[in-house]
């Protein structure tokens, strides 16, 4: 009798454990966005369509779709819908953007200086941005590991990192790592190199450095074979980003703006043994697009962006379409927390200035870029089994008339414009409540009696970042 | 009638005048025999650790506490403090200070741990050049310890006797001591050396690490070159036959009782992305740490105790920056973080995080009962406040065998108040530290403070003063004209830091003062492109003068401050 009693509780609480997973899977994990203009990126666009969510991975795509009946329903009735925008190159959500001091700074992480309260991750999210490629400045010829990030805007940074993220490394070449004729900066010495020379020498002898590191632990990893206990080499985070390269493990993103300087990176990494994986900025990839083709490496540029230093004077706003068609993964980025916002405009600027289809332009802020940040198994597109990141635009995102409605990142609702206009009148009300409180706060006079009369205590404010 | 009850007073007070004096004597005749005794009678007893005793008595000798309690015989040679009517705590520690060390001068030559290339190994390296000063794991602060007879008056005379103490310089900022504040030879002061690694996570100034980035790589680089000067040096010690000897590092020497989990490292970290970076990297190496700070820490407080982490929370809150014209250009994120800030320990005790409290190196000593007052206003309960200056940061900081409670046989650290320790009206009357009364003085003439809106040049010790503070209107001589801009500026110890705008943008900025010269960097993004541009200028009053220097040039540049 006991043990009827105990199978009889198994089942039962077996039934309820089902029961509720059964409820749990479809009240919480499907979305289905209806009757919408489905820009797809990577295979075409579909009128009337629907997306069904399904635990934040896109289940199906198409004119005949079907939801359970708990999802949580988005008509988007008038409606388009693109994958979220990838912006190539942000600085956006760092604390830190230039580690100077050095001409190589392999060993400096982005992921040590994520600001998950960055307002421009909410602001980029509002325009339809979905993930960011935050990268290390270009002050010197071999900066520091960038991070991918999603904009989960209201998670930690642990959170907003890319899953599995693909590992990335600034390279810079020109005018910004020679420091346009080595200044003498009060306080700095005056730092090697001062010449586009120069600049190759640095990068050629971290890389002879980075050889004969791998070398020695090679010889370390072999005696160990051998059954002795030798003393393993001094680990030097420097030459490790650096081998990692040689590796392949770690991607090399290289700004750089002249076409001499790109063939001389692209010969570089033949004679060394690893591939650029993107060219940025590259304003003159036309002229070279051949050559970046053939290395394959990607091209990530402005629309429209010249003449703001004397490298970039040779710049047209047929680069883009021209490095597309001569077979370069080619995308458009910000660097710029401002363009960032709007990265749909800039991809809309390549249809006037080269010819290109809606889709061409639409992945140059989409698809490409994922595939040059080789996440596009995940995002990019929209497509069956990726990540929902999506943008509901009101008209066509092409149309300086349209704006974005609603941000989806894993299909949750990270922006949603009705909301944030139904939030702004609490919010106002706070800060004016919190304004106010402080005035009253310093009109309190001294804390204590003993205190002379000062005024309101002003001790040291803090600056509580580290920009 | 009432004339005679005068009378009757004055006699009374007479008598108790000549007994006190007959005490005295008594007293000094006995301090000859080597003995110094006292008796603190009268007062509410707050034990801390024990029950609270009224009209208690609390017997000191030679420096420690040697009696407690409500029917205590008082000693015949012991000169009474009559505390009718008073308190008595135990003297309060303050975790986190930099009294009594004068801030190192600004060194701008690092030899770039982890930067440069690795160094070459054999004898002839071996003088090679220490680090400089903030980033010298080895610095001692009981080394550096500055002191003459009136240099802690300020702290005394708000009741606290004991500290913390370290450099606030730079990223590895030495090792702390823990001080008794009274007397006037540093080694007198000094109750344990070392007590802790203080970081910060500060730049090095134009050398590397030259930003936050490079702060991490050159911490990680130093902690990893230490395991393996660790494992190199055992190596040699087990079989030096044969063996090539290591070369000595000071600085790796000083990292070890880190590595091996013996000493602690406090960092200081404020925000919540601060403290999860100081734990993430306590972690990764293993170390034993502590959070000085915690300003933030009423968001994560259920994940620092996820974390067993420990915090000394600062009583140095955040404040309105005394340039602000327009409060609504401060963002809400800003403005709740100011209102939140006195919530912090509240939170912490709450979630059962293990706190102390801290001034912060506030820069009126004043401010710390005001503003722990301001944390019970904000929900920590009164009798864990008292704690949290006791008897928390006795047991964080390994000394509660002698310090953080009223017992027998502890040193006799004691504060006499009028009355309760928060209440505003509240005056300390008496002050032991090591047994003996210090005379308690106004903080007018405390010294080392600053002016009103930390403008007035000058600073307490080891603090900086509000030299920079304040809104500039700068115009600077650049190759193409003059370009009108707003410098503005908060100041935090000797670093600096706020925001510059020009036409061409609003960029945030960072630097440092030492004496009136402001050094500060940022990196504009004009046009996508990120242009570093440094600065450096003599501040005289409310005007400065300088250059700038940005893409291979340099540039004058003057400014005045704006009145507030």
């Amino acid at each position: 009798m006991k043990r009827f009693k105990t199978v009889f509780l198994f089942v039962l609480v077996a039934a309820l454990v089902v029961a509720a997973q059964a409820q749990q899977g479809n009240s919480s994990g499907e979305t289905l966005i209806r009757n919408a203009t489905i820009m797809t990126a990577s295979h075409g666009t579909i009128e009337n369509g629907s997306i069904l969510i399904r635990n934040g991975k896109i289940a199906a795509v198409g004119k005949d779709v079907k939801a359970g009946p708990n999802a949580k329903i988005i008509d988007a009735t008038g409606m388009y819908v693109t994958p979220g925008f990838i912006d190539a190159h942000s600085h956006t959500a760092l604390d830190a953007i230039n580690e100077g001091a050095l001409s190589v700074t392999a060993m400096v992480r982005n992921l040590d200086v994520i600001n998950d309260t960055d307002i421009n991750i909410y602001r980029q999210l509002a325009g339809g941005t979905t993930t960011i490629h935050p990268m290390h400045g270009s002050a010197n010829s071999i900066g520091g590991q960038n991070v991918i990030l999603k904009l989960k805007w209201g998670k930690s940074a642990e959170e907003m990192i890319f899953p599995d993220m693909p590992r990335t490394i600034k390279f810079a070449l020109g005018e910004n790592p020679k420091r346009r004729g080595n200044p003498t900066v009060p306080g700095q010495s005056a730092r090697f190199p001062a010449t586009r020379m120069g600049v190759e020498e640095t990068i050629r002898e971290a890389f002879v450095q980075g050889r004969e590191y791998m070398k020695k632990w090679d010889e370390y990893e072999a005696a160990i074979k051998r059954g002795e206990k030798p003393l393993p080499p001094r680990r030097d985070l420097k030459l490790d980003a650096i081998a990692d390269i040689l590796r392949g493990k770690l991607l090399v993103h290289s700004h750089c703006y002249r076409s001499d300087e790109i063939l001389m990176l692209i010969n570089l990494a033949d004679e060394f043994g690893f591939k650029i994986q993107t060219f940025q900025h590259v304003l003159e990839g036309y002229k070279v697009a051949k050559e970046i083709a053939a290395h394959g490496a990607g091209g990530s540029t402005f629309s429209d962006w010249w003449a703001y230093k004397i490298e970039a004077y040779d710049a047209i706003p047929g680069n883009a379409a021209i490095m597309l068609h001569k077979g370069i993964v080619t995308s458009i980025n910000s660097d710029s927390a401002d363009l960032a916002r709007r990265l749909y405009q800039e991809a809309a600027k390549t249809i006037k200035y080269g010819n290109l289809t809606d889709e061409e332009a639409l992945r140059l802020v989409t698809l490409n870029p994922a595939i040059q940040l080789k996440i596009d198994n995940r995002v990019g597109s929209i497509d069956v089994g990726k990540d929902a990141d999506l943008a509901i635009f009101n008209g066509h995102p092409f149309s300086v008339y349209s704006r974005p409605e609603m941000t989806l990142i894993e299909g949750e609702v990270y922006f949603d414009r009705k909301a944030d206009i139904a939030r702004r009148e609490q919010l106002a009300k706070e800060k004016k409540d919190l304004i106010e409180r402080e005035k009253k706060m310093s009109g309190r006079g001294p804390e204590r009696p003993e205190t002379p009369d000062e005024g309101p205590p002003i001790d040291d404010p803090k600056g509580h970042n580290h920009r | 009638m009432k004339n005679n009850r005068y009378l009757t007073l004055a006699c009374a007070v007479a008598l108790a005048l000549t007994a006190v004096n007959w005490a005295a004597t008594r007293g000094a005749a006995a301090r000859g025999s080597g003995d110094d005794a006292y008796a603190i009678s009268g007062g509410t007893v707050v034990t801390v650790t024990g029950a609270t005793i009224p009209n208690g008595v609390v017997v000191i000798r030679n420096g420690l506490i040697t009696a407690v309690g409500a029917n205590v015989p008082i000693p015949a040679d012991a000169r009474v403090i009559d505390a009718k009517g008073m308190m008595v705590y135990p003297g309060l520690i303050d975790s986190y200070t930099s009294l009594g060390i004068s801030a190192p001068a600004p060194q701008t030559q690092g030899r770039g741990r982890g930067g440069g290339p690795p160094a070459v190994a054999g004898p002839a390296a071996a003088s090679e050049e220490a680090e400089p000063p903030g980033l010298q794991p080895e610095l001692m602060a009981a080394d550096e310890l500055k002191v003459t007879a009136d240099t802690f008056d300020p702290q005394r005379s708000t009741g606290v006797t004991t500290a913390l103490s370290a450099s606030r310089t730079g990223l590895f900022r030495g090792q702390s001591a823990i001080i008794n504040l009274g007397g006037d030879e540093p080694e007198k002061l000094i109750l344990k050396s070392p007590a802790s690694l203080n970081v910060g996570f500060n730049t090095a100034r134009g050398a590397y690490p030259g930003s936050l980035l490079g702060v991490f790589a050159y911490m990680r680089q130093s902690l990893l070159d230490a395991q393996h000067y660790r494992e190199e040096w055992a190596r040699y010690n087990r079989n030096k036959r044969g063996v090539t000897r290591p070369q000595v590092d000071k600085s790796l020497e000083a990292l070890q009782p880190v590595i091996n989990g013996e000493l602690p490292v406090i960092f200081w970290a404020e925000s919540v992305r601060e403290m999860k970076r100081a734990v993430a990297m306590a972690e990764e190496f293993k170390l034993k740490y502590m959070i000085a700070g915690g300003t933030e820490s009423y968001e994560i407080a259920d994940w620092l105790k996820q974390k067993n982490a420990t915090v000394l929370v600062s009583l140095n809150y955040p404040q309105r920056p005394a340039n602000i014209d327009d409060p609504e250009s401060e963002s809400l994120r800003v403005l709740r973080g100011r209102a939140n800030a006195p919530k912090s320990a509240g939170a912490l005790s709450k979630a059962g995080v293990r706190f102390a409290l801290q001034s912060g190196n506030l820069s009126r000593p004043q401010d710390f009962l005001a503003n722990a007052a301001r944390a019970i206003e904000a929900g920590l309960p009164k009798d864990e406040a008292i704690k949290a200056m006791t008897l928390y940061p006795a047991q964080i900081l390994g000394i509660a065998e002698q310090l953080g409670s009223i017992e027998q046989g502890k040193i006799a650290n004691i504060v006499v108040t009028s009355g309760d320790l928060f209440d505003k009206k509240t005056q300390v009357k008496h002050v032991f530290v090591d047994g003996k009364p210090y005379t308690v003085k106004a903080p007018a003439a405390s010294g080392g403070g600053r002016g009103p809106g930390g403008r007035t040049p000058g600073g307490g010790p080891g603090g900086g003063g509000g030299m920079a503070a304040g809104s500039w209107s700068i115009t600077i001589s650049s190759p193409n004209g003059e370009v009108e801009g707003t410098l503005t500026l908060r100041q935090s110890g000797d670093s600096v830091s706020g925001e510059i705008s020009s036409p061409f943008g609003t960029f945030p900025v960072t630097g440092h003062i030492s004496g009136n010269q402001l050094t500060y960097e940022y990196t504009a993004n004009i046009q996508g492109e990120q242009i570093p541009i440094s600065a450096s200028g003599t501040i005289e009053g409310n005007s400065i003068r300088g250059t700038m220097s940005a893409m291979g040039t340099s540039f004058g540049f003057t400014g005045t401050r704006t009145p507030r």
